[in-house]
Formats: C-alpha cells, structure tokens, sequence
C-alpha cells in the first residue's frame, strides 16, 4: 500500500470513521440531556449548552456520513449490503438526518428569537437519541467493540 | 483446505498447501467479514461473507499470498504456495 495514497490514508488500518463517529454521538446525546436538564430547571445556560453541543454534533455528521460511504464505496468497493452492515448504514442514515432535524428545530427557534422551544422536539430528541445508540451499537459489534472480538 | 473465520481471526494464520489447491474461507463469525489479497493487483477478493458463508480460490502459481479482512483490516493471514 502507498503510503501518499489517499485511501491508504483514510482508510488502511486506521478506520477513519470509527474514530469520528465517537464525536456527533457524544455531543447529541450530552445536546439531548442538556435540553432535557434546561427544559426541567428552565435554565437558559443549560439550553445554550444544549444548543451548541447539537450544532457541532450536526456538523460532525458529515465528515462521519462521508467517510462511512467512502468506507463502503473504497473498501468494499459499494457492492450490495446485507444484515448488520445494510442495517448499520440505514441506520447511520436516519440517525444524521434526525441529528440535523434536532438542531434544525433549535435554530430556528433561536433564529426567529422566539423565547420558548417546541414541545413536540423532546419526543424527536429522545427518540433520536435511542436510533443513535442503537447505530453505535451495531457500529460497535461491527468493528468488534461490542461484539465476542 | 480450510480456513475458518471466527473471533475475528483467520485460523489458520498461516497455510502452506502445493500448487493447485482450493482454500475455502468459512465465515463461523456473528459478524461478516471479507478475504482479500494483499497485493496489488488482488490476486483474490471475496464478498462480504455473512456468517456461514464461503469463499474458495485456487492457488495456481507457487509464492506467498497475504490477505487481510477489509472490514477489520487488523485480521491477517497467509497462504503460502509450494
């Protein structure tokens, strides 16, 4: 293997996308618990930090998502998923979109200068939240983290 | 010839078989895992094999053939021709 070659690089036996995906699954679930926190102590500190944490958790998506396809296209050159590896990209899929709707529906909120946020989010959050685990779950049982490796 | 795939490891690590020998890989993992070659070109690259599923190759030229799991790049093995 070539040492300047950018799949070398990305991919031969550093496995990019298991190192970033620790970043939006942290920042979204610490996000969801400060929102949680905020909401129930009515703390504007608390739903600040939830705020940010779910803005960088949104951004740390994408490197994740892209190297997650990048991972499938180069290294096993984008053929035909099935079982845990179809259900971890499904899965990885919903969970960015609902990462980004979380914190779509927290800016906006804040964009509009509205003082209080959307009930109907705590449901999304949390349900986010579990889809979340349960990709990093299957992630993990993948890569021999969870699983009998 | 057999190499069986289990707890994220090719057993066994090393093969030595003569000329002319089909090795089949079986996957005995909860977790699915590739068998590639090493060198480029790739003198062989099975599919993602899901639990129970097998590869086969033969081996028609002598030398050694280092393959690895795409999937867990840190699962080696080699097969070495005579």
């Amino acid at each position: 293997m070539h040492p300047f070659d950018i799949k070398t690089v990305l991919f031969a036996k550093h496995a990019q996308h298991v190192v970033l995906i620790h970043f939006p699954i942290a920042l979204f679930i610490i996000g969801v618990l400060f929102d949680f926190l905020a909401q129930w102590k009515k703390q504007r500190l608390l739903a600040a930090a939830a705020y940010y944490n779910l803005l960088v958790a949104a951004i740390a998506t994408i490197p994740v998502v892209v190297t997650g396809i990048l991972a499938w296209q180069w290294e096993l050159e984008g053929q035909k998923l099935k079982g845990i590896l179809l259900m971890h990209l499904l899965m990885g899929c919903v969970s960015s979109v609902l990462i980004c709707v979380v914190w779509f529906i927290h800016m906006r909120t804040r964009r509009n200068q509205e003082e209080i946020l959307p009930g109907y989010r705590l449901p999304i959050e949390a349900v986010a939240a579990v889809i979340v685990a349960l990709t990093g779950h299957l992630g993990g049982f993948l890569s021999g983290v969870n699983g009998p490796g | 010839m057999e190499v069986k795939i289990d707890n994220f490891s090719f057993g066994p690590v090393t093969l030595t078989v003569p000329v002319g020998t089909t090795v089949t890989w079986t996957n005995r993992d909860d977790i699915p895992h590739t068998v590639v070659s090493t060198d480029d070109p790739k003198a062989f690259k099975s599919k993602v094999l899901d639990t129970d599923e097998k590869f086969s190759f033969t081996f028609s030229k002598p030398g050694t053939f280092p393959y690895f799991c795409s999937v867990h790049p840190k699962m080696t093995g080699k097969v070495i021709v005579q």
